[in-house]
């Protein structure tokens, strides 16, 4: 031992343990390089960030996107501003695909076998097996390959084509469950063209949504989010109205100037009512059409339709003037709350709606041909049917989940057991991998080459962000395919690889395109650009007989049992890719603020009828299952309607955190390294258990409303957790009956979101003596000129301190922000771009129900009554840092850890941060986080850590830094290039990601800057809690409403 | 009286002194266990972080620094009786300022571990401290949480000051009494008092200067304890009322926690009954009461401040307290505090030994609960109703709270053996002078 350290071996040793130390934390993991790459590419630098354009595949619609790497890793995913469906956006499930790439679910290795009898073997091995199945399937006499894989609108469809060609033909079928085969097929009767069309909102002044949750996950939400702004925040002459017609309010009613509720499935009678009183002043109509269209409304009076709906006579009056605005109106339907058997119905009277109002053509545009959803589900029952029958030797199911996403009746699992061979694919440990006999895992598609054509005249490239993630062995499915060709021997394609076919395919697209590049230049543009984008041409459609071949049946809401549906948000889809990410587990549902858990959804009324009570446990039961699950009253739903989230109820990787919860609390929780290993629970419930495998008869889409549900109350409390601080007084409310059917969940006249209103109605909010009162309404003048008041005086008060010409403390910046609340939908795409970006932490369902919660941007949803319209009403408000100048977190802690930069932000020093707490007590809109704990980034999940972001480890204190990464990164550039930082060259996360661009951020110092522009002349400024006189940086505008009404 | 001369004195005291017996052994294990339930509970703490207390999102200060408050207070009745007394010439106090000192200064004690045990790095609770270093990095005396630190530990040296030299003669008089190495410990600690005239004149010179210097601290370190929240924005703690209802709620609790541990004293040592008397005893049952009637007052004054601003938050957070989740904290303060303590209005009651213990205990747990009021539920129901929470304790946090009892009276359990504990010198002074001739 003594002479065992000698000079070289001590730097070995304290190499080690350096490496060690920064790689792993204290952890067993063997020793990692903290530079992944001995010869590194000639663009890189260590600490600089490298960015790569591709194209988002986590659904269809298929947005550009660009993917922030370090040190050759994935960190960040971003929208790509040159493309134009999302223009830089990104949503919350789009943001979360890194939680896919890295995921503790992900299948390392390829595998052969089934259940106990599973092994890894070799990919040459894998492989080989594969192919041999094939070739004894096609010797069987071909047609016997059933490819159920993702759908992809790109190159990889010739591909696969020309693959299953090779081994005698076989059936590939797109999944997807999203239900919009019933505006293609409404489309082809009415119009002749079986395509998704571009729905122009921005050219519309009145939009009427008939259950279309286009913020959600309808069509292509980052698109028609940008879209519905552009119409609805006045940025044209008038501000644009929205009304939602729907049995579920949803994320997207919820920010529409009224909603209407409806009984389940009768949207359609509304959709040809209206047409029917359009009719008479349809000038541009043709006599012959207007004739049959006459007698195809016939039935569809007021009085009926009145009757048929509980919506009153008035009201539909009201409605149809509405959207009078001579081709300035649109309609759109569809989303899981309208989808059940007659899915189709609706979206064709959705069309004679729009071609009575004479919207074709001007906000309703043919030609685009959108490629979204997958196949229809009749041919998934086809299939059935065939692997029934034995027809298919081999089964191939790639990244889709159907055990999963399939109702059981409809017999896939079954079916799928008597194929002789089932092959997954797929990139995660799924429900359906598991009871596959091989599992070759490809890689994710940010490993990946690949393309989409999402839209005519739009092509755009899907290349490599990363090599594979580390200690994962897997292959691209483009790769995949070629191998397993040339295996065979027999190979037709040429390409040794994936990224060589698509090279060649590309050619006759630079052949097409204008370029005046060579091929090499081209391909290359578009891989920096991340495709090419080209405009559609529009073509000009006539309503077609096919039509009327639907004929309008009247039927009213037989009984008065409940109609369940099943429906999805911003943060989970029915396809449920992200219903084992934890980031959109942890971030609440927006409108109940639930987190990792399904609840269901009963309308107030309904549940007083049954004796429920808020927050309770509920037994739902259909005829299929029965599930108990806590009820959340709510009145953002019809009478005879419940509604249960999608894509819920999968097993989720996650720490096993230990907690005292339901436990006796004067006995000791002891925790061991072992529970810190990822544990795999249900989080929620998997809706598609309650539902049939009913769909819509024409189209096939799969009917996620419709399913008759009846609800027993168990009266046991639920544990629901929220992040609502106001839900634990709503449960223990003893009266259910109180004005608005559940607790208060209002901001109590706290000023958080203030709103003004387009006309000299008075305020909606119960006055009341106090001086508070005043900054929560103002009466407006219809004078264009005085729209709005005139400035706060807080915010110019504010803006004369900073644009002092006199060198201060700040020069030359200082960073503010405002929030634009009236284009805020409260989608949550922010908290998640703030989780990915500041490595923010995660902390359970057990840690955020005793406030352990850590984010640190939060939408807080306030619901209002108003006394006007005796409704309540929902309004969001993102809620961070508000980096005050006058701030209270920064006198109170006794080690200067928080400070006030020259830059005007509140900085806050891990290392110097003691934890007394007194910040976070002191801070009024309570954005400090403190951690309780040291929290783990289960492996891979930590390899998608932020290097620019400091991990926090226990017992310091944090919050929203105004992303002062990215500002030091832009400080740096600048000051390399002599200058100062160009406005709008810094966004913050939370921005970048914003579809409805709420947020601007800049430096308040530059004249010229957007945020001091706007804050200089905006007079719907405010600060929130000004009394306290913390003058914070972030001016809110406020939420201009309606005729003081809303949603 | 009449049948206590300066010699039974000294017996009792050092009576009170002999090698403890089987009663102190068991009671001591009970009080080390407890303290060890503490220490295993904060070990826990410090290698896991605050997973396993109460704190939460918005409540960041819980029952740690409750309970800091709680100890502060009940460390302010010593000083109190054994200086502002002493001024203001209450002989009342003689009997009972010894212990009551003691007791002060094991409560500061106990006190000064929370705000360091409430820390989430607490290993790096020193940064609080204004020491030169390197770094140049240096404390931020705005906070009033670095108030604390100066006040508690000026507070502590002073306290522990007087309390020394209050004990010199009566330490004296031990050693008189003792042989071998105890009378040499005896000795060491006594300074070499030798009861001279010259060493009283100077003695009693010194103990008034002290009693002057630790009277303003009283008033001061409880005044800026309260600050710690009267400066901060919170609503229910942003209030200038905070110092005086402190002060106050201070001498309540301290004055309570002087009758819990004097009651069983006098019990354990039935030496001390006759020096201990009940009149002594009904004394501190009037500061109870006294105490009891402005703290309630203080309670009201809150409220009507609350209505009569009209400030919103701060009429929702009074609301909050009687009519919210938390209410079964502010219901049970009320009663404690401003119910339980008037019966001593009658003598009956001021002079039962039982029925002033039972209200001391219930003032105790009506002073803890009052400070986890302050801390809980403003916090708990602040400016934004989307970040309005509720407390709900946790085992580590309760260990602790056990755990500072057992440390507290470890050091009460030890000084009452090695120390005496009444005031022999102060307790001859209220005799009548021995005359050879009479006895």
């Amino acid at each position: 031992m003594k002479n065992n350290i000698n000079r070289r071996n001590f730097f070995k040793l304290s190499a080690i343990g350096s490496a060690t130390v920064a790689a792993t934390g204290c952890s067993p993991d063997p020793v990692e390089e903290l530079i992944p790459l001995l010869v590194p590419p000639y663009e890189y630098v260590p600490g600089e960030s490298i960015h790569y354009a591709t194209t988002c595949q986590e659904c269809t619609a298929a947005c550009g996107l660009v993917i922030r790497t370090r040190e050759g890793r994935a960190i960040k995913a971003e929208g790509n501003p040159e493309n134009p469906l999302n223009r830089g956006r990104l949503c919350a499930q789009g943001q979360a695909i890194l939680q896919g790439l890295y995921s503790p679910s992900r299948a390392k290795a390829p595998t052969s076998g089934k259940d106990a009898a599973r092994r890894a073997v070799i990919w040459a091995d894998g492989q080989k097996i594969l192919v041999d199945k094939l070739v004894a399937a096609r010797d069987k006499g071909g047609k016997n390959i059933l490819y159920i894989g993702l759908p992809r609108s790109g190159t990889f469809q010739t591909l696969l084509q020309q693959w299953l060609q090779l081994f005698g033909d076989g059936t590939a079928i797109q999944y997807d469950l999203n239900p919009v085969n019933s505006l293609k097929t409404a489309n082809q009767l009415s119009f002749g063209r079986k395509e998704i069309p571009h729905f122009a909102m921005d050219q519309a002044e009145v939009l009427l949504s008939f259950g279309a949750d286009f913020m959600e996950s309808w069509l292509n939400p980052m698109q028609l989010t940008r879209s519905y702004t552009q119409m609805h925040s006045g940025m044209k002459k008038s501000k644009g109205k929205f009304i939602y017609v729907s049995p579920y309010m949803s994320l997207t009613g919820s920010n529409a100037d009224e909603w209407v509720s409806c009984p389940s499935g009768q949207e359609y009678v509304i959709a040809l009512a209206l047409s029917r009183m359009l009719l008479a002043e349809a000038a541009h109509l043709n006599p012959q059409e207007k004739t049959q269209l006459q007698i195809y409304l016939e039935g569809f009076s007021i009085e009926k339709t009145a009757e048929m709906t509980g919506i009153s006579a008035v009201q539909l009056q009201a409605l149809a003037e509405a959207f009078k605005r001579a081709g300035k109106s649109l309609a759109i339907a569809g989303g899981n709350s309208s989808a059940g058997k007659d899915a189709t119905r609706l979206q064709i009277a959705v069309n004679i709606l729009n071609y009575v109002a004479g919207n074709i053509g001007k906000t309703v545009l043919f030609g685009a041909d959108y490629q979204l959803g997958g196949d229809s589900l009749e041919q998934i029952e086809s299939a059935v049917k065939a692997m029934n029958e034995g027809r298919y030797e081999v089964v191939i199911i790639e990244n889709v989940n159907p055990i999963f996403t399939l109702p059981a009746e409809s017999g896939f699992n079954q079916a799928l057991s008597k194929v002789p061979w089932v092959v997954s694919f797929s990139t995660e440990n799924d429900e359906t991998s598991a009871l596959a006999d091989q599992h070759l895992p490809v890689s994710h598609f940010l490993e990946s080459w690949g393309d989409a054509a999402p839209r005519s005249g739009l092509v755009s490239l899907q290349q490599p962000t990363m090599s594979v993630v580390p200690a994962f062995d897997t292959l691209e499915i483009g790769d995949l395919l070629l191998q397993t060709a040339r295996l065979t021997g027999e190979t037709p394609f040429a390409a040794v690889s994936y990224q060589q076919y698509l090279q060649e395919s590309w050619r006759s697209k630079h052949s097409q395109s204008a370029s005046q590049l060579d091929f090499k230049q081209f391909w290359k543009q578009s891989l920096q650009r991340g495709g090419v984008y080209g405009d559609f041409q529009p073509a000009q459609v006539t309503l077609q007989g096919g039509v009327y071949s639907v004929k309008p049946e009247i039927s009213k809401h037989a009984d008065n049992s409940l109609t369940l549906l099943a429906v999805n948000s911003s943060l989970h889809n029915a396809n449920s890719r992200g219903g084992n990410k934890t980031w959109l587990l942890e971030i609440p549902h927006p409108i109940t603020q639930v987190v990792w858990d399904s609840w269901i959804e009963i309308h107030p009324e309904t549940a007083i009828k049954l004796g429920i009570r808020h927050g309770e446990l509920v037994k739902v039961s259909t005829q299929n299952d029965s599930v108990e699950l806590a009820a959340w009253l709510f009145y953002g739903l019809d009478r005879d309607t419940v509604a249960i989230p999608a894509g819920l109820g999968r097993k989720v990787a996650f720490p096993g955190y230990r907690s005292s919860r339901g436990r006796a609390k004067f006995l000791p929780v002891l925790e061991s390294a072992a529970d810190l290993k990822i544990q795999y629970k249900t989080v929620g419930y998997n809706v598609m258990n309650l539902l049939s495998w009913a769909r819509d008869q024409q189209s096939g889409d799969f009917a996620f409303a419709g399913e008759k549900v009846t609800l027993q109350r168990t009266g046991r409390k639920s544990d629901l957790v929220t992040l609502d601080g106001q839900y634990r007084q709503d449960i223990k409310s003893r009266k259910t009956e109180d004005k608005s059917g559940f607790g208060d969940r209002s901001q109590k006249e706290r000023g958080f979101v203030q709103i003004v209103s387009t006309d000299g109605a008075p305020s909606p909010f119960e006055a009341e003596h106090h001086q508070l009162r005043k900054r929560h309404y103002t009466l407006n003048r219809k004078d264009k000129s005085s729209f709005y008041d005139p400035l706060d005086e807080n915010v110019r008060q504010h803006v004369q301190m900073a644009g002092k010409e006199t060198p201060g403390y700040h020069d030359p910046y200082k960073w503010e922000m405002i929030i634009d609340l009236d284009r805020c939908t409260g989608c949550s795409a922010c908290v998640v771009a703030c989780y990915a970006e500041n490595n923010i932490p995660l902390v359970g369902k057990n840690g955020i129900a005793v406030g352990r919660e850590m984010s640190w941007l939060r939408i807080e949803r306030y619901i209002e009554y108003n006394s006007q319209t005796q409704k309540p009403e929902i309004y969001y408000t993102p809620e961070m840092c508000q980096q005050c100048d006058n701030a209270g977190c920064e006198p109170v802690c006794p080690v200067y850890a928080t400070y006030q930069t020259p830059d005007g932000l509140n900085a806050m020093i891990y290392n110097r941060c003691v934890g007394t707490r007194y910040c976070s007590n002191n801070c009024a809109y309570k954005q400090r986080r403190f951690n309780y704990r040291t929290y783990q980034f289960p492996s891979p999940l930590h390899m998608q850590l932020n290097p620019a972001v400091s991990v926090r480890d226990k017992g310091v204190m944090e919050k929203c830094t105004f992303c002062q990464h990215r500002i030091r990164e832009m400080k740096d550039i600048a000051k390399d290039q002599g200058r100062n930082i160009y406005d709008g060259e810094i966004q913050t996360a939370c921005q970048q990601s914003c579809p409805a661009d709420a947020i601007t951020f800049g430096n308040i110092k530059d004249k010229n800057s957007r945020v001091r522009q706007h804050k200089s002349t905006t007079k719907r400024g405010y600060t929130q809690l000004p009394e306290i006189n913390f003058q914070p940086a972030i001016t809110y505008l406020k939420k201009v409403n309606h005729n003081n009404r809303k949603a | 009286m009449s049948q206590i001369s300066y010699g039974t004195i000294n017996d009792r005291v050092v009576q009170s002194m002999e090698p403890p017996g089987r009663p102190w052994l068991v009671s001591m294990v009970l009080v080390l266990s407890a303290l060890s339930m503490g220490v295993f509970a904060w070990s826990y703490q410090l290698r896991q972080g605050l997973e396993y207390s109460g704190i939460s999102h918005p409540i960041a200060w819980g029952v740690y620094i409750t309970n800091f408050v709680f100890w502060i207070g009940i460390g302010h009745a010593g000083t109190l009786i054994s200086a502002v007394l002493y001024l203001v010439r209450a002989p009342f106090r003689n009997s009972i300022y010894r212990a009551s000192e003691a007791m002060t200064v094991f409560a500061v004690m106990t006190a000064g571990l929370f705000p360091v045990i409430h820390l989430g790095r607490a290993w790096f609770a020193y940064w609080l401290l204004p020491y030169p270093n390197q770094r140049e990095l240096w404390v931020n005396f705005k906070s009033p949480l670095l108030w604390d630190v100066f006040a508690i530990s000026t507070y502590m040296s002073v306290s522990i000051a007087f309390f020394i030299l209050g004990l010199i003669p009566d330490l004296a008089a031990i050693r008189d009494e003792s042989k071998g190495p105890k009378r040499f410990f005896y000795k060491m600690a006594s300074l070499g008092f030798r009861g001279t005239n010259h060493q009283w004149l100077h003695y009693m010179r010194g103990y008034l200067l002290f009693a002057a210097i630790a009277t303003p601290l009283v008033f001061s370190v409880h005044s800026i304890v309260s600050w710690d929240f009267a400066m901060a924005s919170v609503p229910g703690w942003h209030s200038t009322i905070f110092a005086p209802y402190f002060v106050a709620g201070a001498i309540f609790s301290g004055c309570a926690m002087v009758l819990t541990i004097m009651i069983p004293l006098r019990k354990a040592f039935p030496g001390f009954s006759e020096i201990i008397q009940v009149k002594h005893l009904e004394s501190m049952g009037k500061m109870i009461v006294f105490t009891s009637l402005i703290v309630t007052y203080s309670y009201a004054v809150e409220f009507f401040i609350a209505y009569y601003s009209g400030a919103r938050y701060e009429r929702a957070l009074f609301w909050f307290r009687p009519f919210g989740e938390m209410r079964v904290f502010f219901w049970l303060m009320i009663f404690c505090n401003c119910l339980v303590p008037l019966p001593l209005f009658i003598k009956k009651f001021r002079t039962s030994i039982p029925a002033l213990f039972i209200i001391s205990i219930l003032v105790n747990v009506g002073m803890w609960l009052e400070r986890f009021n302050i801390v809980g539920t403003s916090l708990a129901h602040e400016y934004d109703p989307f970040a309005w929470g509720s407390y709900q304790f946790e085992w580590v946090e309760i260990w602790i709270t056990i755990g500072s009892f057992g440390w507290f009276f470890m050091w009460f359990f030890i000084f009452v053996k090695i120390m005496p504990s009444i005031a022999v010198a102060e307790m001859k002074e209220t005799l009548p002078p021995p005359f050879r001739n009479k006895r």
